[in-house]
């Protein structure tokens, strides 16, 4: 878990995707979330529905390119390996309830891995979105927005804290299992019992930290007034519209072929060909 | 049997690469001292002794055991590592369960455990706070508890990361006098920056200055905590006598400045002086 909050923080590099503004790149995460909602939906009565894998395929793979141009593909992948035991586990839970209560067919199985998929494109989505997006750049767009400057805050503390956090959890491994801890031995209740001198030292910091941080606040004027002025402006530039552009394109293009075109399935077509390789 | 270290290089996930090349043997009975600025590999180095850090390259032998063939909890029987910041252990609900925690984790007795915590209680001067949460005590207070609670399994070599922050003068020199009974029985590693409280033991312990990753230096405190180039490749600053000789000199007086000793750097400003007369 620390090493995918570890690998979701922003990475300092110069490429086309940090020069882009951040509003452009929140709008890309939203969209992605947009799009996998569209091949979610069936278009004639409009009720929420997991049927193809296909889609969420092709969306997960538009990220390799990007997280290539953003210069941040090994941190990106780690943010998918981190996270591959959770759609494993979102596979298999839904796997077992299908088996239990229902007929478990190869249109079953393509359900179940879509969802899988639908899991992985919004993660890796949202993995490029917030390693080419300081929290300050995050924080600026949203108040540029109209968003109230102590939401702004909080969310940019919220974002600034996680990788620190997620260090701290590495050093309280550490520094427990130094004393002898063994996190690894034992059934399941045993091992989360030993998490207990994990989980105590990273609260009570965390809460430390924000107390902390909200006397240092208060010590230099904060709140003492409502009208604040900002240093930095954003402005969108002919990169930033050419992106939007791109993205609406391609919203419009997801709800062109959901509406008109049947989507295919893939498992039918790819089981047998696996059986024959076999 | 020794900790060895043979070529030892460790790269993080991220691509740092902390440790390259490092060589070190740490004996029985040994007093060492790792010194470097921030970001010198000091504490991913220590960490290797009990198995935290995996080299990516090289070896750590802890009494003959590869280090990459044991589990930590294996290895932190015989190496106790304190860690930098109490903040980031101390979970008890009270300073003598905090105590006989690793005790309990490396299965000892309850009346071994009740011996041990009333000897590290004692020890460190925590008696008062038996029965008082650790999270409640002051920064100096929870150091003592947390490296009281790792002495009190007795390992055989003890690492201690950066033990005297927070350490007014009073328990530094406490801490002193624990460290130098220690050294009859275990050996001491101390990750420090305090020059001063190095200087002052007695007997003095062998340096390491690690920059880069690297070894830069090993050997004798006399030696190479008054080597001024060297002190500043490593970001440390020359510990007062040595200073005060090289102002001296500086003003005429001839006298050596690779002296650490304070009474011996008086005898030689006497000398110097009768001499000069």
């Amino acid at each position: 878990m620390s090493s995918l909050l570890e690998s979701l923080a922003f990475q300092k590099r110069d490429s086309v995707l940090h020069r882009l503004d951040p509003r452009v790149k929140l709008a890309y995460a939203i969209l992605m979330i947009a799009i996998a909602a569209v091949f979610c939906v069936d278009p004639t009565t409009l009720r929420w529905e997991w049927r193809y894998s296909l889609p969420y395929i092709v969306l997960f793979a538009c990220q390799i390119p990007l997280a290539v141009l953003g210069k941040v593909g090994r941190l990106w992948l780690r943010t998918l390996k981190a996270s591959l035991p959770l759609a494993l586990l979102i596979v298999g839970t839904n796997l077992l309830v299908v088996w239990m209560y229902g007929q478990l067919d190869v249109y079953q199985l393509e359900r179940v891995v879509g969802m899988g998929f639908f899991f992985l494109a919004l993660v890796a989505s949202f993995s490029i979105f917030t390693l080419t997006t300081s929290p300050d750049d995050l924080s600026l767009a949203l108040e540029q927005m109209g968003v109230p400057f102590w939401f702004c805050f909080i969310f940019r503390a919220a974002l600034r804290f996680t990788p620190l956090m997620a260090r701290e959890a590495r050093i309280t491994i550490d520094a427990q299992r130094a004393r002898g801890l063994e996190l690894d031995k034992g059934g399941p209740i045993a091992r989360a019992r030993r998490y207990v001198p994990i989980l105590v030292p990273l609260i009570v910091n965390a809460v430390k930290r924000a107390w902390d941080m909200a006397e240092a606040m208060e010590s230099r004027a904060w709140g003492a007034t409502g009208k604040r002025m900002s240093l930095y402006v954003l402005r969108l530039s002919g990169r930033d519209y050419l992106a939007l552009c791109i993205m609406l394109f391609a919203l419009i293009m997801a709800i062109y072929v959901r509406m008109f075109f049947q989507v295919p399935y893939l498992l039918p077509y790819i089981l047998p060909l696996l059986e024959g390789l076999l | 049997m020794p900790i060895v270290l043979e070529d030892v290089w460790y790269s993080y996930p991220n691509g740092v690469e902390a440790l390259r090349g490092v060589s070190l043997t740490i004996g029985d009975r040994d007093f060492v001292v790792i010194m470097g600025p921030n970001g010198a590999g000091k504490t991913t180095l220590v960490k290797t002794f009990n198995g935290l850090v995996k080299p990516t390259r090289g070896h750590v032998l802890v009494d003959g055991v590869d280090t990459r063939r044991a589990t930590v909890a294996e290895l932190a029987r015989r190496v106790g590592l304190v860690f930098q910041n109490p903040d980031h252990q101390l979970f008890c609900e009270t300073v003598e369960e905090e105590i006989a925690f690793a005790l309990r984790n490396f299965g000892f007795t309850e009346e071994e455990v009740r011996k041990r915590v009333d000897w590290a209680l004692r020890a460190f001067g925590l008696e008062e706070y038996r029965d008082t949460s650790p999270l409640a005590l002051s920064g100096g207070e929870k150091k003592r508890v947390a490296i009281a609670s790792v002495l009190v399994w007795e390992p055989k070599y003890l690492v201690l990361d950066e033990p005297t922050l927070g350490q007014d003068y009073a328990q530094k020199e406490k801490l002193r006098k624990l460290i130098n009974e220690l050294l009859e029985r275990a050996s001491v590693v101390m990750v420090s920056h305090d020059i001063e409280f190095i200087v002052d033991f007695r007997p003095r312990p062998r340096v390491v200055l690690l920059a880069g990753g690297r070894v830069l230096a090993e050997g004798r405190a006399e030696e190479l905590l008054t080597d001024l180039e060297l002190l500043k490749k490593a970001s440390l600053v020359r510990p007062q006598v040595p200073e005060i000789l090289d102002c001296l000199c500086d003003l005429g007086l001839k006298v050596r400045t690779d002296v650490l000793d304070l009474l011996e750097a008086r005898d030689i400003i006497l000398s110097a002086v009768g001499a000069g007369r």
